[in-house]
């Protein structure tokens, strides 16, 4: 249809065309039809209903317990194992990797080659192999503490097993992995600003501390905060793998339920509900910081309500 | 005593050698432009002045201290990046890309070198920095983002900021470059004012009848020397060397193509020596 009208205007000589047209009034153009996406949200949807149909007429699931154990009181001390574990190890591993970062790419030639090495050694060791490490850490130290290098001479020292907890080993662990990851997103953060920044900042006479976080950092944030939300969601994911030293965090608790009623399945979506809404909320969290830290970027037009200085 | 004085000044990045024994001194109050066709080193001369970048050997004098190295029994060392600080303090910069801080709004980017190296209370610097901002005729932009303003504006906010230091001596590199033409008007007006007010300044710029009516003195700079220094009339209207002809001509002529093809603002309309 679309295409005989463009034929029968080819036909006439365009001058004329154009000339007929000159004083009638022009209709709106309307955007393009695209009736390929009804059809896609039509398949996907009857996919969805199949699929969850079969789920809900499946005799081997016990919905009870789910609704039992969903809301019961070890499953949420899980929960809030989980969150504060992820949520403990990001801060620390943030704290870390912004240093990790600097030294790299400001540190000198010593700390930059440390940099380097901590990167390389913690990106190429699997995670799970790090956490049942740290959880037996009192294999290979029985005592930690201060000691004098080189030395049995202990000035104070505590047995590993007792500061050592499957939770603190998790945390270490997920830090110590997580830093380096964080290292890489925050280094890319600051390489993406602008060189003129710093200088700017450097000929306004700015100590090199103020320029770095009061310059450097607002401007890197817009970067970094993409695959920090995904390094969040990623690491409140992998807290389930503490499971293997026993943390006592979410997949545990619904691991050990199981171990006792034999409700395998209907214990794993009870952890696997909790991790969506979960990750669901740190998504959302994701979105209002990268609206925050995207001002005086976008080209809508906003002015800052008040006086805005980082001062 | 001049305010400014550099001796034998030289500075390679690598093999490439961009300064090579600059000389050149510039008179409390007075103002000098910086010519030079492209990768002769001008901007790297200015950010050698105020420590951006580290020249190789030679000395910078201004304000009648060493810049940038004390001198030990066993030659010059490299001054702490803290002193070096404190001694940039006196020197303002404009950059042809403007450098304004996005993620603050005009009055947050002229408030907060403020208050983070002057010291100066956060009710004081946005006194300081209205001042400025009418100064340059931009009161009325005070929250607005630079995101939001004219190259021009920017330009005039960058200079705004840079004078709410105080500086004792202002650099500028190419200015005006990055602008649209008929925004460089705006922008020399402002530098023109500054000019009159007694500020020591050291432009780098292509707009050769702003540095005949504002700069007392042009140095005319090619491949990393000095080829030619002295009042502005005599460098520019009845150059002595070959070099500087040369590219005073091409330049002339380039220039009189591009007005013929578009609208030139008032005060760069008429070439030079005509
Ligand atoms: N950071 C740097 N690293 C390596 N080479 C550089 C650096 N900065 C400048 N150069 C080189 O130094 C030379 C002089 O550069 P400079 O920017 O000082 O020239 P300029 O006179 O300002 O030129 P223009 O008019 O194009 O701005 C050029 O050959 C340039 O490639
Ligand atoms: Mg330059």
């Amino acid at each position: 249809m679309i295409a005989s009208k463009i034929r029968s205007l080819e036909k006439k000589p365009w001058m004329s065309d154009m000339m007929d047209q000159s004083d009638r009034e022009f209709a709106d153009i309307r955007p393009r039809r695209h009736p390929g996406w009804y059809i896609s949200a039509a398949f996907l949807i009857v996919l969805t209903i199949w699929f969850a149909s079969s789920l809900a007429k499946n005799p081997n699931i016990d919905y009870e317990t789910i609704g039992e154990y969903f809301t019961k009181d070890v499953i949420l001390g899980g929960v809030v194992n989980t969150l504060l574990m992820a949520a403990l190890s990001m801060v620390f591993a943030v704290i870390f990797g912004t240093l990790l970062a600097v030294m790299r790419l400001a540190g000198g030639p010593v700390w930059s080659a440390f940099s380097w090495l901590y990167v390389w050694f913690f990106r190429s060791v699997p995670l799970l192999v790090l956490i049942i490490f740290c959880g037996n850490l009192a294999l290979l130290f029985e005592r930690i503490g201060v000691a004098i290098p080189f030395t049995e001479t202990f000035l104070f020292s505590v047995p590993t097993n007792s500061v050592m907890t499957a939770f603190v080993a998790s945390i270490v662990a997920l830090t110590l992995h997580e830093a380096a990851y964080m290292a890489e997103i925050i280094r890319s953060g600051i390489m993406s600003v602008d060189a003129g920044q710093r200088d700017a900042s450097k000929a306004l006479a700015m100590p090199a501390y103020k320029s770095f976080f009061l310059v450097i950092m607002p401007q890197a944030m817009r970067i970094i905060i993409p695959p920090t939300g995904s390094s969040v969601i990623n690491t409140i994911k992998a807290t389930s793998l503490v499971s293997v030293i026993a943390g006592s965090e979410l997949l545990t608790r619904a691991e050990n339920i199981s171990a006792t009623n034999l409700k395998t399945i209907e214990l794993l979506l009870v952890a696997c509900l909790w991790y969506l809404i979960i990750a669901s909320v740190a998504g959302a969290a994701q979105y209002y910081l990268e609206r925050r830290f995207g001002k005086g970027f976008t080209k809508s037009r906003q002015t800052a309500k008040v006086p805005v200085t980082q001062a | 005593m001049p305010l400014l004085i550099t001796r034998k000044l030289t500075k390679s990045f690598g093999e490439n050698r961009v300064l090579d024994g600059i000389d050149f001194s510039l008179d409390d109050g007075k103002v000098v432009s910086i010519m030079g066709p492209s990768g002769s080193g001008k901007s790297t001369l200015l950010r050698c002045l105020n420590l951006l970048e580290y020249a190789d050997s030679g000395e910078i004098w201004f304000d009648g201290k060493l810049m940038g190295v004390q001198s030990t029994p066993n030659g010059p060392r490299r001054l702490s990046e803290r002193a070096m600080q404190r001694q940039r303090l006196g020197i303002g910069m404009v950059f042809q890309q403007f450098n304004l801080f996005p993620h603050l709004s005009v009055m947050g980017n002229l408030v907060m070198p403020q208050v983070h190296t002057l010291g100066v209370s956060k009710a004081d610097a946005m006194k300081e920095a209205s001042l400025q901002l009418g100064r340059v005729g931009l009161a009325d932009k005070t929250h607005a983002y630079p995101a939001h303003l004219s190259g021009g504006q920017k330009q005039r906010v960058a200079i705004a900021r840079a004078l709410c230091l105080k500086p004792r001596l202002m650099l500028f590199d190419e200015p005006t470059s990055a602008l649209d033409p008929e925004l460089v008007g705006e922008v020399l007006s402002v530098m023109k004012d500054l000019a009159e007010s007694g500020m020591t300044m050291a432009v780098v710029t292509h707009e050769t009848q702003f540095a005949l009516d504002v700069g007392e003195q042009v140095v005319f700079m090619a491949d990393g020397g000095i080829v030619e220094q002295g009042p502005s009339e005599e460098v520019l209207l009845s150059p002595k060397k070959q070099r500087t002809r040369d590219f005073l001509h091409r330049f002339r002529q380039t220039q009189e193509a591009a007005e013929k093809s578009e609208f030139r603002p008032e005060n760069s309309s008429e070439g030079i020596a005509s």
